[in-house]
């Protein structure tokens, strides 16, 4: 149904980024954690919006805002991914001195662009909100502008990025010169009805995916990653290892969900993602065994899991890909949130050395933290470890067994860094003194609600996987 | 109130989920206050709930709510729901309403002790999980409670984990627990490969559809008995119960009576029309069932540890239980259970009582003429001796009675030999420990004797409630003998006891099988007062004279050393050979050579990290030129 009504998710995130600038004006330094809470009142807000018009279909813009439950989910889970990253930022920001105001409207801008891309089904708007999620995202990568490693991160993260969207557009000009339009229906219906394999669409869809490649950070297209998630404020961080990977994957479930099925030059797609998806697992696991930073380690992790998302994808288990979506979601805000509890005034604590004996003197943050990284590992009865088996099964079932093998040897070799840090907090006695002041409310809601969830879906997942059947039931089937 | 039934199982669950976060800050007088209150809960929905139940008549199926859909993967679907219906109703009665008593008197009994949130928190769940395996509507979620309840019986066995003896008794319960479970793992497993469900609402309809060949049947009744045999403690393994001693009386109250070893004669009884099937799997039940019993009751002949010969009883009860499935009389079976549940938590509470005022005493030898002491303890305590003899007109009589009949009606002449055996030992056992505690002389050690008193108020008013019901409650099902339709508790039971009833006899053999028992129970009696108040010098000079026999059973038949030498100590010697063998050099060899390969190979890669845009670019760039000429060419 075409109605203003599909606006509103979208609308309530803009005018809260732009309520946001404008009080920020008004507002003293010190009073600024009122923006915070403006930014979740809209967010909120937002959710609700999403909540109410479940399975309602609604469109707008004569169906380039699809608001079907697919984008209704991902948008759920988006706007909660922000709400997460806002709790931790709070006390995060007054501590490292970078409490400014326009934090809150670059997130939220960051989170309409996110928005628009999973609701629509036409390539120039999911490039437009793409690139405001970019122009968003460079800005809050430089946000410590006192800090060398953050502008040096926002650069990079700037020229490589606009290096990035040059493919991509170029990939969308060779599809609109092959299929003559651009809404992925339709280029698909191309590719199905094309017997002979036009190079000009084979280039463009090519283009295409080293675009997305890059957001979601595939080898080897994702150099960029660690560099920027060292340099950036570690809450951005957290946002950047959620946001862009749920947005890349939402477009390429729906390029891919109608494409695979019986198309001609299905094959050499799926056997260049197959060697991505293994160069993404393997290099992402080992470069992550030699890092000591545990941003990095983190950022090494990331990658990994862009892989094993991967192979969701190639084995069109799109309910297991949003299911892994979504235990990463909290997984990996959580082990961020533990990461931005350890620190004080000026001061964060990133290196493994700073975590022996942790566990011991910050016992809820230790136990917390554990959890996380054995989710992310994916040990039961962690969500990570369904996710992990529902995503492998199906893949197996595809007749990927090579793939799934790569793929569980690369875990393996993950066990050994997540490992690394649970103990170091808790089988290396204390050498220097921590002393943490970001001890908050919010910090520990955020890590208890991201431990709720992690335990949620690795025991009791029955009801939410109901529901991403729901929302995938909503792409079309061929 | 009874759509609420499903709340019974989380009030003990939230008890314990609040005492083991917050109990060390918490005062004494609050935590047992909570914790009772958490069970006193469950045990007023159970009533509450149980009344519903009888006014909606016989017909009633009872209640099933689902909470949640727990897994759904493919066609395989679990759901997270209880149900209370008849036997359901029964066991939460019993473990809620026993539990409770016991949790009363703990309060008392544990009082100094100085873990004692601890103690109440594994308390409580230790009922959480038991009634979550009762209430539970299919196999799956049966387990968890089932594995719920090993997990506490563990953590309680060895709570005074400071003991050595504790800890392994601990240990030992467990590792035991773990075989049966293995077995009745495996047999969810066929129900779940069979029929594609664990609700036991379709697998009864299975059964009655004929969807199970009788092989079938026989494979998986047995191998749900072997979960059963481990859980209940029958031949063969029955040896963690005795050394489950080790842990404070009441836990031992609790795993005896209401918990724990009820499970594995729960869950047959609760799969009867599964069991019903195979005649070979009843046997089998049977057989062990006979067998535990007379085997276990003439172990608890010679020990001289109070607790000990209490524990050997159960195990000797509970092989009664299993005859009455064996026989198919699933119904007298659970009534056992029922009037058991009561006589046996009274005699642990009451061995706890005297070991409270004996300032921890076990051993009979050390006691004797306690009755003038001990006012309450005495009393009740022999109500339970005389109930669990199988006198007529207390409860265990009525049960044991039903059990035996059944089994002789269903021409199991020599189980039912053997069963009467077993009465006759266990009415000579139990009261040679009630004329060595409470009559006779005085044997005390001399400052266990300055500090003798009568327990607390706490701990006695359980004895007296408890005592009560080892009285009346085998009323519910009087024999066939006094008129038609006087077996309450079978006919409350019938909607979910599927199963045909066995053959009938004349009323004149019933009444001389009721005269059997009973002359049986008196003799043995009998003897009891002879060996140990009339002519104490009888049992000495039996021991000199079968100085062997003695021995073999004062050392449990060497059970121990057996298992020990033939099944732990060579799985010890094996694994020890694989770790030096094959663990050492071979694992650990290959472990290291990859870890220093993929050290090598992250090295390696991270000298592409360099830090310059110019060569993040340049990486990307021949990415996309080798994807783009795939893709192209």
């Amino acid at each position: 149904m075409n109605t203003f009504a599909a606006l509103y998710p979208l609308l309530s995130i803009v005018v809260g980024a732009l309520v946001v600038l404008l009080l920020e004006v008004f507002l003293k330094r010190k009073n600024r954690d009122y923006l915070a809470f403006i930014s979740i009142l809209f967010l909120l807000n937002a959710g609700r919006e999403c909540i109410r018009v479940w399975n309602q279909g609604y469109t707008y813009f004569d169906g380039n805002l699809q608001l079907d439950n697919l984008a209704l989910l991902l948008c759920l889970i988006l706007t909660l991914a922000t709400l997460l990253v806002i709790l931790i930022s709070m006390k995060y920001l007054r501590l490292q001195n970078v409490n400014f105001g326009e934090y809150y409207a670059l997130l939220l801008f960051a989170l309409s662009g996110m928005i628009i891309m999973v609701s629509s089904t036409d390539l120039l708007i999911i490039f437009l909100g793409l690139e405001v999620l970019s122009m968003s995202s460079y800005a809050l990568a430089g946000l410590k502008i006192e800090d060398v490693r953050s502008t040096e991160a926002a650069v990079k993260y700037f020229l490589l990025g606009s290096f990035a969207s040059a493919f991509l557009v170029f990939g969308l000009a060779f599809l609109y010169g092959a299929a003559h339009s651009l809404d992925i229906p339709a280029i698909v219906n191309f590719f199905r009805a094309d017997t002979s394999l036009s190079l000009m669409a084979l280039a463009g869809l090519g283009f295409v995916i080293i675009g997305f490649g890059f957001k979601i950070a595939w080898v080897p297209f994702h150099m960029w990653t660690p560099d920027v998630y060292e340099g950036s404020p570690t809450p951005v961080t957290a946002f950047f290892s959620v946001g862009p990977k749920v947005v890349g994957f939402a477009v390429l479930i729906r390029l891919f969900q109608l494409y695979w099925s019986e198309s001609l030059n299905s094959q050499i797609v799926s056997s260049s993602l197959w060697v991505i998806a293994v160069l993404t697992m393997v290099a992402g696991n080992l470069l992550a065994l030699r890092q000591r930073n545990v941003k990095r380690i983190l950022a090494y992790s990331s990658i990994a899991h862009a892989g094993y998302l991967l192979v969701a994808l190639l084995a069109e288990d799109n309910s297991g890909l949003v299911f892994y979506l979504f235990v990463y979601l909290f997984m990996n805000i959580g082990a961020f949130t533990a990461v931005i509890a350890l620190s004080k005034k000026g001061t964060e604590y990133l290196d493994l050395e700073n975590y022996k004996g942790i566990g011991f003197r910050y016992p809820w943050i230790g136990a917390t933290l554990s959890v996380f990284l054995f989710s992310l590992a994916g040990f039961p009865p962690t969500g990570g470890f369904l996710a992990k088996f529902y995503i492998f099964a199906s893949a197996v079932h595809e007749g990927f067994i090579w793939l799934v093998i790569i793929g569980v040897l690369a875990s393996l070799i993950s066990v050994y860094y997540y490992l690394r840090i649970v103990v170091y907090m808790y089988m290396h006695t204390a050498t220097n003194d921590i002393e943490i002041d970001a001890y908050n409310p919010a910090l520990f809601l955020v890590l208890f609600l991201c431990l709720y969830g992690v335990l949620q879906m690795g025991i009791f997942p029955g009801n939410v996987l109901i529901i991403i059947k729901q929302a995938v039931a909503s792409l079309p089937i061929f | 109130m009874a759509e609420l039934f499903w709340l019974i199982p989380f009030f003990p669950a939230l008890s314990s989920l609040l005492l083991i976060l917050f109990g060390r800050k918490l005062p004494r007088k609050y935590i047992a206050f909570q914790a009772c209150l958490a069970v006193f809960f469950s045990l007023a929905l159970s009533i509450l709930s149980f009344l519903s139940l009888l006014g909606s008549g016989h017909e009633g199926h009872g209640l099933i709510k689902n909470l949640f859909a727990w897994i759904h993967s493919g066609s395989f679907k679990v759901d997270l729901s209880l149900q209370f219906d008849q036997l359901t109703a029964v066991m939460c009665l019993v473990v809620s309403g026993v539990g409770f008593l016991i949790h009363v008197y703990s309060s008392g009994y544990m009082a100094e002790d100085k873990s004692f949130a601890r103690f109440f928190a594994y308390m409580n769940l230790f009922t959480f999980s038991m009634l979550l395996l009762v209430m539970a509507s299919n196999l799956v979620l049966m387990f968890v409670g089932w594995e719920g309840v090993g997990l506490c019986s563990y953590l309680l066995i060895g709570f005074w984990f400071e003991k050595p003896s504790a800890a392994d008794a601990g240990k030992k319960a467990f590792i035991v627990n773990r075989i049966g479970d293995a077995g009745f793992m495996l047999g969810i497993f066929f129900i779940l490969l069979h029929i594609g469900s664990a609700e036991f609402a379709a697998v009864n309809h299975a059964v009655e559809a004929g969807g199970f060949a009788q092989g079938l049947a026989t494979l998986i009744a047995l191998l749900l008995f072997v979960g059963a045999i481990g859980k209940s403690a029958q031949i063969p393994l029955y040896v963690w119960l005795p050394d489950a001693m080790e842990g404070p009386t009441p836990v031992s109250a609790l795993i005896h009576a209401a918990t724990m070893v009820t499970a594995g004669v729960y869950m047959v009884a609760r799969m009867n029309l599964l069991y019903s099937l195979s005649p070979v799997a009843m046997q089998v039940v049977a057989i062990v069932g006979a067998l535990t019993a007379v085997y276990a009751a003439s172990m608890a002949l010679t020990q001289n540890d109070i607790k000990r010969v209490l524990a050997y009883s159960t195990i000797s009860q509970l092989g009664y239980m299993f005859i009455g499935l064996g026989v198919g009389a699933y119904s007298a079976a659970v009534f056992h259970l029922y009037t058991h549940a009561f006589f046996k938590s009274l005699l642990f509470l009451g061995a706890g009582s005297v070991m409270h005022a004996l300032s921890g005493e076990l051993d009979l030898r050390k006691m004797g003429g306690l009755r003038k002491y001990l006012p309450l303890t005495f009393p009740t305590f022999l109500i339970a001796t005389i109930a669990i003899a199988g006198v007529p007109f207390f409860s265990g009589f009525f049960s044991k009675d039903a059990i035996l009949t059944s089994a002789f009606a269903n021409g199991q002449y020599l189980i039912w030999a053997l069963g009467l055996m077993g009465a006759v030992l266990t009415a000579f056992y139990m009261f040679r420990v009630v004329f060595l505690t409470f009559y006779g002389k005085e044997r005390l050690e001399p400052e266990a004797k300055a500090h003798l008193h009568e327990s607390p108020k706490t701990m006695t008013i359980p004895l007296v409630i408890l005592a009560f019901f080892s009285i009346v409650a085998g009323y519910v099902g009087l024999p066939i003998v006094l008129g038609k339709n006087v077996n309450l508790f079978d006919r409350f039971l019938e909607p979910v006891i599927h199963a045909p009833h066995g053959a009938h006899l004349s009323l004149s053999s019933e009444w001389m099988l009721i005269l059997a028992s009973v002359a049986v129970a008196l003799f043995g009696i009998f003897i009891a007062y002879v060996f140990y108040l009339k002519k104490p010098d009888i049992p000495h000079n039996l021991v000199a004279r079968f100085p062997w026999l003695y021995k073999l059973l004062y050392n449990k038949y060497y059970m121990d050393e057996i298992y020990n030498a033939t099944f732990v100590n060579s799985t010890i010697k094996g694994s020890e050979l694989v770790y030096k063998h094959f663990d050492l050099k071979v694992i650990d060899g290959a472990l290291n050579g990859s870890a220093k390969t993929m050290n090598t190979i992250g090295k390696l890669l991270s000298s592409l990290q360099t830090g310059l845009i110019k060569d993040y670019a340049l990486v990307f760039l021949l990415g996309a030129l080798i994807l783009l000429g795939y893709f192209v060419f």
